[in-house]
């Protein structure tokens, strides 16, 4: 295959000053749960608390501190070192201990990644949503995440290894956990962007999480401008390829359908070698939309340089579907044209993907507890080649080279 | 599933960590200024002792005429920590800020933060997220132990970190934007506030709603909003908003709803930002506070739309909004009539603040003054010694040049920057 999905395009960590093409770390494991980090005893009486030392917020921070052991380290990027941890009092209860380097932020302080994936991880609990336990800072600075331990790999695992059988209802079943998931952050007015099946961490009872919020950002506000650099490319959805600056939960529900459609097709569904090729990849298969069906396309930024030129195409007609999924059925089909629809206006909502018959329609999703996956020693291996993960290529090098030149890049 | 508004606010960090009752938000204040006076006292204590000697020192190595030199308060000596009332320091007790006066001091130096954000001419998300870490940073430390106009530095470059993302632009880019600041002074106090913070970073701001709720007035002023829970229809509900607002025009509707769209903005800009309303209440209490203060009529002819003014629920909002609202005018950013000059009222600061301030320059924490230098890994030496290490401060100076050059020569160097 040899083919990668591109990295996520963001820009270098500033100041980072470790190997060019050393990956990013991947958030492993992940619900600052407010039970766990309690407030500084307002009951206990005023006396020093601490040392003679310390003050109350880092009072506060030593109790969260205490309350994990590190272990094993699982991996290491540029941005983090990644351990196994547990719990002091209950030593058979895991999590992944996430530590951010300190060199990699020092220009602008706490890089943006990090930032965001604390801000908006500590607003999220969900059963589908990676979960963030706690967050303390160690004496020598370095913030550490501490995120619940995911021991199964990444979904694209699941499909890559040729291996592990599954079927429909395999099928099913994970793409209702993801549908559930990325309605949810949308409800709290969320967009993950980066949503693709490397980003999709699987627990020990086999659900799937929604993880990496590195590019997550709030939409509550309709006038902010966006940018249209986000986006792993296989996943990205057409019009943040004509430029679109505003826009809302459509981004992430077209790359939920490229997802859906990978595990169907077990295989890349929409791969392309470059970003100015990826509109052609996306035209072969769903036709050259017009004014028409997509009203106000012409006004989209890079519309003229892109699209006005390109000649007429149909979309695939449904036998085309049909013959590349057989393995989620007419219903499945009609699930996953309605996420990649084109027009982002008509493109299907988390919570219209949710009311689809595709989920009533047999088979029955699988249960949980039988879905296939990958067997225990080798899936932890897994998550910590994951955190290692190199975009070695001359390509990424080269994107990455334009990515620190690229200023006004906005996310 | 049904999710309502509240079941989502429940979840929000805002909610967990950041809402208090009033007496829990007063524990919490004397709490820190209990822990805060304890550590002044102490480390000004120990700074005389180290003074002394240092005083004593210079005596012993002077030349022979140096005997003659009064030196009685030590003030010549170790010139780079700041000593507390300076020369003026005659070693008595100190007389640290009561919590009522840490209260003061901290809504001076988040008044200081809003005139700032108005001066660098920053979206009012930055500033009112700005000035809400600052108040949230201040819940657990001392303006005793932290600079204010430290700290609002730092506060401000996190909130454009976080609202704006890659456009906030780098931390010397925002420090050439500041009188006599570095980048390292942007930088350093960092992780001093987001641990304070808890590392929770989102703040929901009442003013985000504002557009919405006037939106649905809107149509409810045009005869378009047919979604009355009692069955009024839209014609009624158009005649009781303009009744409400005392005009009979749909135009003379627009404008008068366009003066109370900004009046309750600038309340949720200002008093909302400098009193306790975030800790006390939720977003939309807020939101509603500012607005039956704008205007009475209208606001309970709105919450009548959502809510049967026969309610029991109704009667208990409306005193929650009051009580909200009487807090929100109790500061005297508070007009009736908004001025022209918004920040007019933060002109002059009133003599209890004066005095507070000014007491303040005699209390300070001298082991917490150089954040720079704390940060530079020195943290625990500095606090346990009141002398920093220069060897370590040095090696680690000479390690982060080092890495700099090396990744320098691969990207080529930093671009000068113009002016």
């Amino acid at each position: 295959m040899g083919m990668s999905p591109a990295l996520s395009p963001r820009p270098n960590p500033p100041g980072s000053h470790g190997p060019v093409n050393a990956a990013k770390a991947k958030p492993l494991v992940h619900l600052l749960n407010h039970k766990t980090v309690p407030s500084p005893s307002l009951t206990s009486a005023a006396t020093t608390p601490g040392g003679p030392d310390e003050g109350l917020a880092e009072e506060m921070n030593d109790v969260v501190k205490n309350q994990f052991v590190f272990g094993a380290r699982l991996g290491e990027g540029t941005y983090a070192t990644v351990y196994r941890g547990h719990y002091r009092e209950e030593p058979s209860k895991l999590v992944a201990i996430k530590k951010m380097k300190k060199n990699t932020e020092w220009q602008d302080g706490i890089n943006l990644d990090s930032l965001r994936e604390m801000k908006y991880l500590a607003e999220l609990h969900h059963p589908y949503v990676i979960n963030l336990i706690a967050v303390f800072t160690t004496k020598d600075e370095n913030i550490n995440l501490v995120l619940e331990h995911l021991p199964r790999g990444e979904l694209q695992d699941i499909w890559k290894d040729k291996d592990i059988a599954y079927g429909g209802a395999d099928v099913k079943a994970w793409s209702n956990m993801i549908c559930q998931g990325v309605w949810w952050l949308h409800e709290n007015f969320v967009l993950h962007r980066d949503i693709k099946s490397n980003n999709i961490l699987i627990a020990a009872d086999n659900s799937l999480k929604l993880a990496d919020f590195g590019l997550a950002r709030s939409f509550a506000n309709p006038e902010a401008e966006m940018t249209y650099n986000v986006i792993t490319r296989f996943y990205r959805p057409p019009e943040l390829f004509l430029g679109s600056s505003h826009y809302g939960g459509c981004v992430d529900m077209w790359s939920v359908g490229c997802v859906i459609a990978e595990l169907a097709v077990r295989d890349w569904f929409l791969p392309s070698e470059t970003d100015l090729a990826h509109l052609g990849v996306i035209t072969e298969v769903f036709g050259v939309p017009t004014e028409s069906d997509w009203p106000g396309i012409s006004k989209l930024r890079f519309w003229k340089e892109q699209l006005e030129n390109t000649p007429a195409k149909r979309p695939q007609p449904l036998s085309w579907w049909r013959g590349r999924m057989p393995l989620i059925g007419d219903a499945g089909i009609d699930l996953v044209r309605g996420l990649l629809t084109m027009n982002p206006v008509k493109r299907l909502t988390a919570k219209q993907a949710l009311e689809h018959h595709y989920w009533t329609a047999a088979p029955k999703p699988q249960k949980k507890e039988n879905l296939p996956r990958k067997g225990g020693k080798e899936a932890e291996k897994a998550m910590g080649e994951s955190l290692k993960r190199v975009g070695e290529t001359e390509d990424d090098k080269m994107t990455k080279i334009a990515r620190k030149l690229d200023f006004g890049a906005m996310r | 599933m049904r999710l309502n508004e509240d079941d989502l606010y429940r979840q929000s960090t805002q909610y967990k960590h950041w809402s208090f009752t009033p007496s829990d938000l007063t524990r919490l204040r004397q709490k820190t200024n209990a822990h805060a006076a304890t550590q002044v006292k102490l480390h000004i204590a120990q700074d005389r002792v180290e003074r002394a000697k240092l005083a004593t020192l210079d005596v012993a190595s002077a030349p022979e005429s140096g005997a003659d030199t009064p030196n009685g308060n030590g003030a010549g000596t170790g010139a780079n920590t700041p000593v507390p009332g300076g020369a003026g320091d005659k070693g008595g007790e100190v007389d640290c800020l009561t919590t009522e006066e840490e209260n003061m001091v901290v809504d001076k130096f988040c008044e200081t933060a809003m005139k700032l954000g108005d001066f660098l001419k920053l979206q009012p998300d930055v500033t009112a997220t700005a000035i809400q870490f600052m108040r949230r940073f201040y819940l657990y430390n001392s303006p005793m132990t932290y600079d204010g106009t430290k700290i609002s530095k730092t506060a401000f470059f996190l909130a454009l970190k976080l609202e704006l993302g890659t456009r906030a632009g780098s931390a010397s880019d925002f420090a050439s934007r500041l009188p006599k600041t570095s980048r390292d002074d942007i930088v350093a106090p960092e992780y001093t506030i987001v641990q304070a913070l808890r590392f929770n970073f989102e703040v929901r701001h009442p003013f985000r709603g504002l557009k919405g709720v006037h939106l649905e007035l809107e149509d409810m002023i045009r005869g378009n909003y047919a979604v009355a829970h009692d069955g009024r229809t839209p014609a009624e509900l158009r005649g009781e908003a303009l009744q409400a607002l005392e005009v009979a025009e749909e135009e003379e509707a627009a404008t008068k709803l366009g003066n109370i769209y900004a009046h309750t903005k600038d309340i949720l800009t200002m008093a909302a930002q400098l009193t306790d309303a975030y800790f006390l209440y939720t977003p939309s209490q807020i939101l509603l506070a500012a607005h039956l203060l704008a205007s009475p009529a209208l606001t309970t002819f709105y919450l009548a739309t959502k809510i049967p003014s026969s309610s029991p629920a109704s009667t208990k909002i409306l005193s929650t909004l009051q009580s909200c609202a009487d807090l929100l005018s109790s500061h005297r950013s508070y007009s009736k009539n908004p001025a022209q000059h918004k920040l007019a009222w933060a002109d002059g600061d009133p003599p209890a603040t004066k005095k507070a301030m000014k007491k303040l320059r005699g209390c300070k924490d001298p082991t917490t003054q150089d954040l720079v230098a704390l940060n530079a890994g020195k943290k625990r030496d500095v606090v346990r010694d009141g002398t920093l290490e220069e060897g370590k401060a040095k090696r680690r100076k000479l390690n982060r040049e080092t890495a700099e050059k090396e990744n320098d020569a691969f990207w080529g160097p930093e671009l000068k920057k113009e002016g």
